[in-house]
């Protein structure tokens, strides 16, 4: 009875999920048309709205960004293309777009060479996104059980040995996958990355206003953000410096 | 008229006289004053009553000779009763200074006069230490006898150096005045050495070219002409006893010489004629103030603030911006303005602290100083030309401009005010796209400190729609699991089930084979032909039948060596198993004895069933 109760809620949760949905999905076109006609302020409602309704995709990421980069905001555009970029790393567009948006801002970064396993493991990683991963992941799971089953059931001699190689790979396929989609979700979920919205921030050497300045950095700069305390944000660049900022100079991806 | 016929007339006396002058003896001496002061400036002078080819002064050991020797003439013609009198004097005068005090001998001055050297006397001199030397207080005795003298006297003329304040704070204005203080005329002021000022920052208060401002003062009961020569702000640099040197000057003095000839009342009105008796005499001068000592007094350190830089007086501050609303790459202007009295000019910028991303320019300073008696006044402004580069909020924080009161004695700070400056995007960025790279820089460094330290923050994640973190995810992963299960079991169990039976069978088809046989074998005994090969064909097709789990109804010999083909068992045993099944089909159903046959069929039944089942193994 219980059980029933749930699923019939279920039901009319997933009958008006899908209702809301439909609307976003339209108030999507209506914002894709703004854009084509030039509009892009009308456009960036629109997305805006789409996203205050609690959804998000990567095409809805790249379609704000690049509203606001046609409206010369080009930190919030950078902002959204690593958003996009996040969800789907694998889109040859979002990554030109960001290329773009990131030579238009004031501070040139050169990046601290990283250590190749993990670069490696990255450009594997973001060869999918992470439910991508994750449904592959899943596929390999059935079907490495579909094969284990076939080894056991089979009395043909090159069936089983078939079945036994196959399963063998494609649980390890499952926990490759598995291991990158759980590394993506992480990296998303941490929120680690951030884009310097205020024009101009002093980077201070310790969270306090008092401290030695020790250099400065212009709006649309990513940051990663790796310690909080009060009202601060420790930030390290893409070419290794570390300092201190005012936690609300940034946005988060 | 007169004038000029009395020209006329002693012209033509002297045209007589001149050719028969008596041959004068030479009268050469020394005067000076005999008891001086240590300090004090004072003369020598050396009169000659005839023209000499040179002059030799002594060595004047133990004085300070401030210059000399001046030569002056004085020549003078008297024509009494019709006697002709002439009267010349030559006269070398030294101004001297007692160094030290006791008594100096000094020597004869020596002239050549006609081939011959003439000595004249020596000079005793006693010099006495007195506290009052450098006091340039006249001295009403000492004038009235050099007055005598027809020379001019230290009390005559001299200059008075003097200043405001002898104990100064190091930074503090002194103001140093030079007033020169006459009784006779004087011309062609000249300053030949000027004070230097050892440790001071000095200013001139009054202009090169000014023209002197005089007035009468009277000291002692005499009334002097007194003029300010100079007057200098001084500030000190340094702390510590700090002597300044003595200003020197020159000077031409018109002083009245009194002939030491006797006088004739009648001729007195008509030759004390300044042209005809020539008693006024243009005397070069040298002339010096007195030397001064000031005691600068360090600055206190109690109450000294970290951006005190030396500013001492009283001050105000005032500053004001152009604007605190602007658009990027535009100059903004910041003034600011101390005004006071003090040492304005030694003032520095002030360390304003911009936003690093600010570029700056060094600031114009401008000075407007007014000097006037009581010293240096005005203001100084630093304008600040600022050019925000990059949009955003900025602030240009209070400084603190710290100064020290003399007056007050204490320290005292102002401070700017606190500026806040919005800066907007500058107009020059174009607003469509265009993808020509906007000029980048690099990062710059304005210092360097360590690191924080780290804290044990834990940072709480967030839950997203994830397929990796949702709920279908491990639904996804535990339905095909239970599947997995379900079929495992499943097949395991009717593995089992079905494979009982076979099983049973298989491992019991020898043993009932054998049991027919030992039926067979009791058949045999009993010479029952009939149910003798009936035993040994169901053992052999019960063995087959049960071996491989096949009814007997679908047996056959066919079937048979097929399926024994199939488990490879060898040919000859198939044939040898088929031949006793054969057999034993033939013998059951033939007439004739079948009793020798029996024995070796049963024989060859136990060897085929042993044979097949070592092969199956």
């Amino acid at each position: 009875m219980k059980n029933l109760v749930i699923i019939i809620s279920l039901f009319f949760l997933s009958h008006s999920v899908t209702a809301q949905l439909a609307e976003q999905e339209s108030m999507m076109e209506q914002a894709n048309q703004s854009y084509s006609s030039a509009d892009y302020t009308l456009a960036v409602t629109q997305y805006e709205s789409v996203l205050g309704s609690g959804y998000e995709s990567s095409g809805l990421y790249f379609n704000l960004g690049n509203a606001y980069f046609k409206l010369n905001n080009i930190p919030a555009a950078i902002l959204y293309y690593e958003k996009a970029r996040k969800l789907d790393p694998t889109d040859e567009n979002i990554r030109f777009n960001l290329d773009l948006a990131n030579s238009r801002i004031i501070d040139k970064m050169d990046p601290l060479p990283e250590f190749f396993l993990k670069t490696w493991w990255k450009s594997a990683r973001d060869l999918f996104s992470s439910d991508q991963w994750g449904k592959i992941g899943v596929a390999g799971f059935i079907l490495g059980l579909i094969s284990i089953i076939l080894f056991i059931i089979s009395r043909s001699v090159f069936t089983r040995k078939i079945s036994f190689w196959t399963g063998i790979l494609l649980l390890a396929v499952m926990s490759i996958s598995l291991l990158f989609s759980i590394s993506g979700y992480q990296e998303y979920s941490r929120r680690s990355s951030a884009i310097i919205f205020t024009p101009t921030v002093t980077v201070k050497s310790s969270p306090n206003d008092g401290s030695v300045d020790l250099f400065v950095i212009h709006e649309g700069t990513k940051v990663f953000i790796t310690d909080l305390v009060e009202g601060w944000s420790e930030v390290r660049l893409a070419n290794g410096n570390v300092g201190w900022v005012k936690t609300g100079t940034f946005r988060q991806i | 008229m007169i004038r000029i016929l009395k020209i006329l007339f002693l012209l033509t006396i002297l045209a007589i006289v001149a050719l028969d002058l008596p041959a004068q003896d030479i009268e050469f001496t020394g005067t000076t004053k005999n008891n001086v002061q240590a300090g004090e400036q004072f003369r020598a002078v050396y009169t000659v009553n005839k023209q000499v080819d040179s002059f030799e002064g002594p060595d004047f050991e133990g004085f300070n000779m401030l210059s000399g020797p001046n030569q002056s003439t004085n020549q003078s013609y008297q024509f009494v009763n019709g006697k002709v009198s002439q009267s010349y004097q030559l006269t070398f005068t030294y101004y001297l200074q007692a160094v030290k005090d006791g008594s100096f001998n000094i020597g004869p001055a020596k002239v050549l006069s006609d081939g011959k050297i003439y000595q004249s006397n020596s000079l005793k001199i006693n010099v006495s230490q007195s506290a009052s030397s450098q006091s340039p207080a006249p001295q009403g005795n000492q004038r009235s006898a050099q007055s005598a003298q027809g020379n001019p006297g230290k009390n005559d003329i001299f200059i008075k150096a003097a200043v405001d304040r002898s104990r100064p704070f190091l930074g503090e204005q002194v103001i140093i005045t030079y007033k020169i203080y006459t009784m006779v005329p004087i011309s062609q002021i000249n300053i030949s050495k000027i004070s230097s000022f050892p440790g001071f920052w000095s200013k001139s208060l009054l202009n090169d070219n000014d023209p002197l401002k005089q007035s009468n003062e009277v000291i002692n009961g005499k009334e002097y002409v007194v003029a300010d020569l100079r007057k200098i702000a001084l500030f000190a640099q340094r702390s510590g006893e700090i002597q300044i040197e003595p200003m020197e000057l020159a000077c031409v003095a018109q002083l009245k010489v009194e002939n030491s000839r006797t006088r004739d009342p009648f001729f007195d009105s008509f030759f004390n004629d300044p042209f005809f008796n020539r008693n006024f005499q243009n005397v070069e001068l040298k002339i010096e103030s007195n030397p001064l000592t000031i005691d600068v007094r360090p600055l206190p350190a109690e109450g000294k603030s970290l951006d005190f830089s030396g500013a001492v007086g009283s001050f105000t501050i005032s500053s004001e911006i152009d604007r605190t609303e602007l658009k990027a790459n535009e100059p903004l202007t910041l003034k600011v303005t101390i005004t006071g009295k003090g040492n304005l000019e030694l003032i520095e910028a002030l360390p304003l602290s911009f936003p690093p991303d600010f570029e700056t320019y060094d600031p114009k300073i401008t000075s407007n100083l007014s000097k006037n008696s009581s010293g240096i006044s005005g203001n100084r402004t630093f304008e600040y030309l600022i050019i925000p580069r990059n949009p955003g909020e900025f602030q240009i924080k209070p400084v603190g401009f710290s100064f020290f009161d003399p007056a007050r004695q204490l320290y005292s700070t102002l401070t700017t005010p606190l500026y806040s400056i919005k800066v907007n995007k500058g107009e020059d960025e174009p607003g469509g796209i265009t993808y020509s790279g906007v000029s980048q820089k690099n990062i710059q460094f304005i210092g360097s400190d360590i690191r924080h330290i780290k804290t044990g923050h834990i940072q709480l994640q967030r839950i997203n729609s994830f397929f990796i973190a949702s709920t279908s995810f491990i639904f996804w992963l535990i339905i095909p699991a239970l599947f997995f299960i379900a079929i495992i079991i499943l097949w395991s169990k009717n593995k089992k089930r079905s494979g009982n039976i076979a099983l049973v069978r298989n491992q019991k088809a020898n043993k009932v084979a054998r049991k027919n046989l030992k039926k067979a074998g009791e058949y045999l005994e009993n010479k029952t032909t009939e149910a003798f090969f009936e035993e040994i064909s169901r053992a052999l097709w019960g063995y087959i039948s049960n071996k491989f789990n096949i009814p007997l109804s679908d047996l056959s010999i066919d079937s048979v060596h097929q399926r024994l083909a199939d488990k490879r068992i060898s040919e000859e045993s198939i044939g040898q198993f088929t031949g006793v099944l054969e057999n034993c089909e033939f013998a059951r159903f033939a007439p004739g004895d079948k009793s020798e046959k029996m024995r070796g069929i049963y024989d060859e039944a136990l060897e085929v069933i042993s044979k097949i089942e070592q092969e199956l193994k």
